[in-house]
């Protein structure tokens, strides 16, 4: 089921896969680690997503119209391509089912107070399986259409944060001005761009997708200025002392901002919340079609529409074994963290192989 | 064909049996719409005094409805037991999402509110950005007032201080604003100080809260060093007199060009440098008479050190009565200086620290009149 796609659409869903969930609680995990100078550790981030970013985007257009899959058989054979295989599915299959139940979670904390979570992640589900059997040009088509909305959307209303905050709650802009501070390996920085990995199951072509690094470079980059806007005008509303106590920082910075002229809109946190939902279903779309497109490579013989159906109805089960919310955060963080595999060390070792084999 | 019209059948037909919205829906006639909170400390029980809106549909017209409010009060241990005994009350679940004003007695103000901040700070329907306001009389007594110039208490005391504050007279504290400066700790903030009088509502002026706890009061007029430090975009009237003419009055619109507040640290001691700089317009003369550049400039002059003696008499009061920064100048020297706030105990040092004010004032206009006006006659 590969099939190509073009340079925006390639763009538009590497920002519906990244910008997702995480956007909620970026702003306290930046400012836990940076306080006020987070806008420095979100460049620090973005440079790094950017390098990876490149990296993978390497990979997949060195080996014309191939996914992860057939060039790691051709690079480091088999078994090792299956062991790859088998951390991206477990990795993907664990973000996009906590992602869908942590999201559903937040919706009934928030703003449906009396409705099961599991009645909100059936929808999500059921929503999810009918973009997966579009294949990836639908889900593409999806990202770019939703892409634009939400990013307009987000500025939008980040705009309008940012004019009810306060000038004095983002200073010192450098925060303490500790050098080691911004030295050591940024985590809490890198995480919020888990989502890169979608490159190495997007087929590439050498013709159509020329200008691909431009794209996917320029829309990590445009996603880190994003981060950074969205981050600097929570703390300019919530202060650096309050902002750390709060998981959903966005939606409690949202909640704080009263927009009189706007009307009907006085309260953007009905307009947030909608945008929200649709980018968590980007990600959890785009990442369910990597698990589906993955298994289905060791599972040749199974029907695809069928494999997504069945992975839909493992991952609604897995999703509602844990039973509070901490312990969904925590296999959400798990998964965050065994993500970091995917995005950095496998493209890492196919990219030395690749270059040893090329020398050779 | 029909394979599509079965899917399209399975999409319609699903999400409609688990629509999300089924559990929480609800008609608005049947809730308890709350549009004022009282809350106060009565013989050691905490009370919620309540205006409720009733919407009832009128016969014959199913849509359009009439707006019926009543009150209520109940009473628990705590702000959970509290909530049982007024639940118990009700016909219809409460909803707090329209909730216009929460207002604090006077034992419980004094007693601290920080918990009640917290309350609606989590509760999922309130408002983040609601008023809360001091009373001076107890919550209860304050709500049962039956007002004429108003729906209700709730909806006259959340207009007129829109009113004040928007015309710069009067803060407009949201609970968001609030809660920022009670994590940050080193600093008190101010709420609006509200009373009854003649059997209706009356704005009394600022009631300084140091660590969530009613600390003093600020009579609304001698309210204005504050207003010149925290108001968003105050507009002041002030009059003024020239030395050789006491009887003839300058009334003057004051609106502030620019407000700096900085911060030194200099011989272990913090220093905040306040900058001022107001442009007046003459509104009128109390009796027309010519005025000449130099008695621009006494005027000037006579307004720049009338607001600098509003703020340096408040900021010393805050300093020796109140001993807290209502001013959140911690903010500030924690900006310049984070490695040295993080060292000192700030709400220690307040009372000690310096406060240079510094007030510049400009008549930017006379209000079209010509005081030099040449007579022939």
């Amino acid at each position: 089921m590969n099939q190509s796609i073009t340079n925006r659409q390639i763009a538009f869903i590497l920002f519906g896969e990244i910008v997702g969930y995480g956007i909620l609680g970026l702003p306290k995990g930046i400012a836990e680690e940076y306080g006020t100078g987070a806008w420095i550790g979100i460049i620090i981030g973005t440079i790094i997503a950017i390098i990876f970013t490149y990296i993978i985007t390497y990979l997949g257009y060195e080996n014309h119209g191939k996914t992860l899959y057939e060039y790691s058989e051709e690079l480091v054979g088999k078994t090792i391509t299956y062991i790859f295989v088998i951390f991206y599915i477990v990795y993907l299959f664990m973000f996009f089912t906590y992602a869908i139940r942590i999201a559903s979670e937040v919706i009934r904390l928030t703003i449906l107070i009396n409705t099961p979570s599991i009645a909100l992640s059936i929808i999500f589900y059921i929503v999810t399986y009918y973009a997966l059997v579009k294949g990836l040009r639908g889900i593409a088509r999806l990202c770019e259409f939703y892409g634009v909305l939400i990013i307009v959307g987000y500025i939008f209303i980040f705009f309008l944060i940012s004019t009810r905050g306060n000038i004095i709650n983002i200073r010192p802009i450098f925060g303490t001005g500790e050098i080691k501070q911004y030295l050591k390996f940024p985590l809490a920085t890198i995480l919020p761009f888990l989502g890169i990995e979608i490159l190495t199951f997007i087929p590439f072509n050498k013709k159509k997708n020329k200008n691909v690094y431009k794209y996917t470079t320029l829309m990590i980059a445009f996603i880190g200025l994003l981060y950074i806007i969205e981050v600097q005008a929570c703390i300019s509303v919530m202060g650096i002392d309050d902002i750390v106590h709060y998981w959903d920082a966005l939606i409690a910075t949202v909640r704080r901002v009263d927009i009189v002229w706007l009307e009907f809109l006085e309260r953007l946190d009905g307009l947030f919340l909608s945008l929200w939902i649709m980018s968590i279903f980007c990600t959890v779309t785009i990442m369910g079609y990597g698990t589906v497109f993955f298994t289905n490579k060791i599972f040749k013989k199974i029907n695809y529409n069928f494999l997504a159906f069945i992975i839909m109805l493992i991952s609604l089960i897995v999703s509602q074994l844990p039973k509070t919310f901490d312990q969904i955060q925590y296999l959400l963080d798990l998964s965050s963290y065994l993500g970091l595999i995917p995005i950095i060390i496998i493209p890492l070792i196919l990219l030395i192989v690749m270059k040893v084999k090329k020398n050779n | 064909m029909l394979r599509n019209y079965s899917k399209i059948l399975i999409i319609l037909v699903i999400p409609s049996l688990i629509l999300t919205g089924c559990w929480d829906y609800n008609d608005i006639d049947k809730r308890s719409i709350v549009i004022t909170v009282g809350v106060d400390r009565i013989k050691g029980n905490v009370e919620f005094a309540t205006e409720v809106a009733r919407l009832v549909p009128e016969a014959g017209e199913a849509k359009a409805s009439k707006q019926d409010i009543y009150k209520d009060l109940s009473y628990g241990k705590t702000f959970e037991f509290a909530r049982v005994d007024y639940d118990s009350r009700r016909p219809f679940p409460t909803f707090l999402s329209a909730t216009r004003v929460v207002v604090f007695g006077p034992n419980y103000a004094k007693e601290g509110v920080e918990p009640y901040m917290n309350r609606i700070n989590k509760m999922y329907d309130y408002r983040k950005t609601l008023l809360t306001v001091v009373s001076r009389e107890p919550a209860s007594e304050l709500i049962q007032t039956k007002v004429k110039k108003s729906l209700s208490v709730g909806f006259l005391i959340e207009d007129m201080m829109t009113f004040l504050s928007e015309k710069g007279t009067a803060l407009y504290p949201k609970v968001g604003e609030i809660l920022s400066d009670i994590s940050l700790g080193d600093v008190g903030y101010i709420l609006p100080y509200i009373g009854k009088s003649q059997e209706s509502i009356k704005y009394l002026g600022l009631a300084i809260m140091k660590e969530s706890k009613l600390i003093d009061t600020v009579d609304v007029k001698n309210s204005e060093g504050i207003l010149y430090l925290l108001a968003e975009d105050p507009v002041f009237t002030e009059i003024v007199t020239l030395e050789n003419d006491k009887e003839n009055k300058y009334s003057f619109r004051i609106k502030i060009g620019d407000r700096k507040i900085k911060s030194e640290y200099k011989e272990g001691k913090p220093i905040i440098n306040v900058d001022l700089e107001l442009k007046n317009q003459l509104q009128y003369q109390y009796y027309v008479e010519p005025i000449n550049d130099k008695e621009k400039k006494l005027l000037e002059k006579k307004i720049s050190n009338i607001v600098k003696k509003y703020i340096t008499d408040i900021i010393k009061r805050s300093q020796k009565e109140f001993e807290c920064d209502i001013f959140s100048f911690a903010k500030y020297f924690r900006a310049d200086f984070p490695k040295v706030y993080k060292k000192i105990d700030w709400s220690k040092e307040y009372p000690e620290i310096k406060v240079n004010v510094n007030v510049k004032s400009k008549i930017i206009n006379m209000n079209l009149s010509d005081p030099s006006a040449k007579q022939k006659y």
